[in-house]
């Protein structure tokens, strides 16, 4: 018996010393270089914020760098929903007054699947990374760089023309699919609006805390043309299938600064929701 | 819908099962948990003896009102009860490391005479299968749990004394 | 559903014919089953007034909350599961628990000198500045860990154990390293237990150490800093460990416990590397009639996850207990603290006073009080150069030193409460509080609220009608210049012996600066209690609240409806 309470004990502290600690010494970081390469599948990166979030300013850079970054690879869209979103005419005004809620963001982010529990989350292609299908922005880099591992599904192409007198816009999407895919595809075609200016408040040192007065809001969520979670364009589409789909907008009842927006467009399979591509092309050409 | 309704009426069959069935909820012998006392000595629960006569259990913590009312309530009478019936009262403290030390104190500060037994990692807890606190359990002279009874109103624990008692003179508990 | 129904139907059938089975009896002496049951079901209703409408609610209406859970012994031997259903789960509770399952089962044999479990189990090194695994279902915590637990008693007073096991996320099955693995060790030496020269010692020592190491796959990280992609090198194997004592001579205590964390860049510390420090002690002294406690605690970026990513108060391997007073008082807890693993200094005191029966300050029935007075600040932080800020992803973050508090204040709480039996149906307990909650930093916001500074008083009555029905009085007010201004509340409680109650409640905010957020929060209640099992059913409003588990806060928001709890232990 004392021999088996012996062998026990040394058996865990054996399993402990052996492997209890990795203490990491300096330099505790390297900066990576980002090779480009535009044969890969896009990504879809949603970053889920509100402007008295104080922990969303440093997650909204986040999303850019990433954009900046993987450029013509991560594109993203700021939706603005939750209580965090809701406009503050107490705190800190006028600062806070803006609305920059959508019908369309508010539906995703009441999504049971989605879990857009607390703010700042994100979701990268709308695919579970960890075990979690949204996570916080220090996951952001590593879910994207495994999902541009996986093979590329389509071609897409947005191609806008705009009006300025009529303030109408025709926006074509073509998408071709390069490999056969066995479920039901979507089509998601968002309008999104860059260099808002307006109150974020802020929690990290680097930028003015507690609030940055004059922020610079990118890819604003305004809407979804074709429908909250779109709409469906194949049923099963075989190698080689294109779908063209042509969508007319109007922004004569819009506030927004049409020379700022940008069509987004991302096909998603119709039953899980994970994004297969994404397309961006702005509305007015520069 | 609908799995909900069946989900609340299996649930709702299993309590009434425990309301009806009293002879349930007996124990014929106390688990053997290891605890400590308030000076922080082991004690395992199966030393909980009392020279054959009744013994009460009584799951309480610092931040439970109730469970302090009821301990409360108790200690003024219980110098009579021990007399009287030579009972013997157990409080077992599920105290987190965030109020444990709170114990000695209150008990002292307080003047109660139990026997007080620390429980942090609610392991008899667990044991005894006790859920909401205050949870009070009366042993008869062989150690067999024979009563169990949760919440506390004023005027319990006259109905405690007279199980008790009933206990002593070796009649079976309705 | 089927799996619970059989379950629910063998668990009925096994209680149900069990003590009326005699032969069977004989078959499986000395076993026995017992186990819980806790049902929370909720309808929740419109209320304009508090902004819920028909979208908030989303169309679920009615949640629920619920779990049975049996245990099976026989000798040395025992089992047990626990099934859980949140259909969905009730506001104010994690909506990744939505569904049912089996999170909790294990199989259990122990004798003199060795205990093992097999399955899902809870265990607490020292305090659980290391390692804490518990159950708290009224807060939606489980952090049960599964895999294997070893007790080993070699001498009489020293006890070793170990762990090793993977711990519970929600309903998420452990796939392909997506948690850390934990292994951990604990000692324990009862020196008054092992030397026989101690045993009648008036001097009671206890020695502890522990060592926990959780190793969470992944060597290198990603993350974007200031428009730059930083690869991480990440320490697989993060190890905590430290030692604790706890000294008892006659009526004082002293009791104190260190814990070192090595590097462990996590979300809630921004991936710094610096190692975590606690220190946990406590002196008590009491003899009869006066009890006397002080605690301090000093946290530095203590946070132990199994999941460097997940930020809120899932996946804690260790547990930071907060050192001020628990109120159960609803005005006295309208602003509770909750503990801020990245650093925390903080010291609480208390004295309980009883004066007995015919003594001068006593009186004819006795008279109690309790005083009681913590404060929290945060730790020193000091940059480690002009270049790096504090907090800086990749660097080493901060330095700060031993115990050193720094200027913000995070919570503070004096209190003074006087209980008395006035008569023979009389008694009374009248508390003070006075509070400053730092609604900042509890909350997580930053420079927008300050501290909320708040008078509380408190009269509890109870008046015993007659020796089974007793009524019980309570007023109680809030009076604060910030957050939401001066509150009132008032309840009134029958209880019936042995079996009933009924109460009724309101909170009012009457001193609310918006007219139209000045609220009744009323509440009707109404219970049964039979041996074990207790109905009870609640109608009315539910203020929006926090709560706070292990450092993070989860807002709740308010809520209008119809609440039936079932609760029954076999």
């Amino acid at each position: 018996m004392k021999s088996l309470i012996h062998s026990t004990l040394i058996f865990f502290m054996a399993v402990m010393l052996l492997q209890s600690c990795t203490k990491v010494s300096e330099p505790f970081y390297t900066v990576q270089v980002v090779a480009a390469d535009t044969n890969t599948r896009t990504i879809l990166l949603e970053d889920y914020t509100g402007h008295t979030c104080v922990n969303c300013a440093p997650a909204a850079k986040s999303a850019n760098s990433l954009q900046e970054l993987y450029k013509g690879r991560v594109f993203v869209i700021g939706v603005h929903a939750g209580s965090f979103a809701k406009p503050d005419l107490v705190h800190y005004a006028p600062y806070l007054t803006a609305d920059y809620r959508c019908a369309t963001g508010n539906e995703w982010y009441s999504n049971s699947v989605f879990n857009i529990d607390q703010n700042p989350k994100g979701m990268v292609n709308r695919r579970p990374y960890g075990g979690k299908t949204s996570f916080v922005p220090s996951e952001w880099s590593n879910a994207i760089q495994a999902a541009l591992k996986l093979p590329r599904e389509a071609y897409m192409s947005v191609t806008n023309t705009y009006d300025s007198q009529s303030k109408t816009l025709s926006s074509k999407v073509d998408t071709k699919f390069l490999i056969g895919y066995a479920s039901p595809v979507n089509l998601c075609v968002c309008i999104v609006e860059d260099s808002i200016y307006g109150g974020q408040e802020n929690s990290v040192a680097g930028d003015s805390i507690p609030i940055i007065k004059n922020f610079r809001f990118m890819h604003i969520l305004r809407g979804s043309i074709n429908g909250t979670y779109g709409e469906q364009i194949a049923a099963s589409p075989a190698a080689n299938a294109i779908v063209s789909k042509t969508y007319s907008f109007d922004f004569n009842t819009k506030t927004w600064v049409p020379g700022h927006c940008s069509v987004i467009a991302f096909i998603s399979d119709a039953a899980t929701s994970e994004v297969l591509h994404v397309a961006k092309s702005p509305v007015v050409k520069p | 819908m609908i799995n909900k309704i069946r989900i609340i009426f299996l649930l709702t069959l299993l309590s009434s099962v425990a309301f009806t069935q009293e002879s349930v909820f007996k124990y014929k012998k106390l688990p053997s948990v290891s605890i400590k006392d308030v000076k922080g000595q082991t004690f395992k629960t199966d030393s909980i003896v009392n020279n054959g006569k009744p013994i009460i259990i009584s799951f309480w913590a610092t931040w439970c009102k109730p469970c302090v009312r009821e301990l409360t309530t108790i200690s003024d009478v219980y110098d009579e009860w021990v007399k009287e019936t030579g009972v013997k009262l157990y409080a077992i403290s599920v105290d987190d490391s965030r109020s444990m030390t709170l114990v000695a104190p209150m008990v002292n500060g307080k003047g109660w005479d139990y026997t007080v037994l620390l429980d942090p990692n609610g392991d008899f807890k667990r044991a005894m299968s006790v859920g909401p606190i205050p949870h009070t359990f009366l042993l008869n002279g062989k150690g067999e749990v024979v009563w169990q009874h949760t919440s506390f109103s004023e005027g319990d624990e006259l109905n405690l004394i007279e199980m008790v008692k009933k206990l002593l003179k070796g009649e079976e508990l309705k | 559903m089927n799996k619970l129904t059989y379950f629910v139907l063998g668990v009925v059938g096994a209680i149900s014919l069990f003590p009326l089975n005699a032969s069977s009896q004989d078959l499986l002496k000395g076993s026995e089953v017992h186990g819980s049951m806790q049902m929370d079901a909720a309808y929740y209703l419109k209320d304009n007034k508090m902004g819920i409408t028909d979208s908030t609610l989303g169309g679920k209406l009615i949640r629920m909350n619920a779990f049975t859970e049996v245990n099976y012994s026989l000798g040395n031997f025992t089992a047990g599961m626990r099934f859980e259903a949140y259909l969905p789960p009730l506001t104010g509770y994690d909506a990744q628990y939505n569904g049912a399952g089996v999170p909790y089962w294990y199989a259990n044999y122990k004798n003199d000198f060795i205990d093992i479990t097999a399955g899902n189990f809870y265990e607490q090194f020292g305090n659980g500045m290391i390692l804490r695994t518990y159950q708290e279902w009224t807060l939606g915590v489980d952090n049960s860990i599964q895999g294997i637990r070893v007790k080993v008693m070699p001498f009489k007073g020293v006890t070793f154990k170990g762990v090793y096991g993977i711990q519970r996320y929600y309903w998420d099955p452990y796939k392909d390293y997506n948690r850390g693995i934990i292994k951990g060790f604990d000692g324990d030496v009862n020196l008054n237990e092992l030397f026989a020269g101690m045993a009648d010692s008036k001097v009671k020592l206890t020695l502890g150490g522990s060592i926990v190491s959780d190793f969470q796959q992944g060597s290198t990280k990603s993350i974007t800093y200031d428009g730059k992609l930083l690869s991480l090198a990440m320490p697989e194997n993060v190890a905590n460990y430290g030692g604790r004592f706890n000294l008892n001579i006659g009526g004082f205590n002293w009791q104190t416990e260190y814990a070192h964390k090595i590097n462990d860049p996590n979300a809630r510390n921004n991936y710094i590397y610096k190692g975590g420090n606690g220190v946990f002690t406590n002196l008590s002294w009491s003899q009869k009639g006066l009890g006397i406690q002080v605690m301090s605690k000093w946290i530095d970026n203590m946070s132990y996850k199994s999941d460097r990513s997940v930020v809120n108060n899932m996946v804690d391997i260790n547990y930071l207990p907060a050192i001020t007073k628990q109120h159960t008082y609803a005005l006295a807890s309208m602003y509770p603290y909750a503990t801020q693993p990245n650093g925390e200094v903080g010291i609480s005191g208390t004295v309980t006073l009883h004066f007995p029966k015919n003594s001068p300050l006593g009186g004819k029935t006795g008279l109690a009080i309790a005083a009681n007075f913590s404060q929290v600040n945060g730790i020193k932080q000091v940059r480690l150069n002009d270049s790096t800020l504090i907090g800086q992803t990749g660097t080493l973050g901060y330095k700060s030193t031993f115990y050193g508090a720094g200027n913000q204040l995070y919570y503070q709480d004096a209190n003074l409460e006087v209980s008395k039996k006035f008569s023979k149906k009389w008694k009374g307990a009248f508390t003070y509080l006075h509070q400053a909650y730092n609604k900042d930093v509890v909350e997580g916001h930053v420079d927008q609220y300050g501290i909320v500074y708040s008078h509380i008083g408190v009269a509890d009555l109870a008046w015993s009608i007659t020796p089974k029905h007793n009524l019980r009085w309570e007023l109680q007010g809030l009076w604060t210049k910030q957050d939401k201004g001066n509150w009132v509340a008032g309840l009134v409680e029958l209880t019936i012996s042995p079996a009933w109650f009924f109460s009724v409640m309101d909170q009012y905010n009457y001193g609310n600066s918006d007219h139209n957020q000045r609220l009744n929060y009323y509440l009707v209640s109404a219970g049964y209690t039979h041996h074990t099992s207790r109905l009870a059913l609640s109608w009315g409003r539910q203020r929006e609240g926090i709560i706070c588990v292990g450092g993070v806060c989860r807002y709740v928001p308010a809520t209008n409806g119809v609440t039936l709890t079932l609760t029954s232990s076999f």
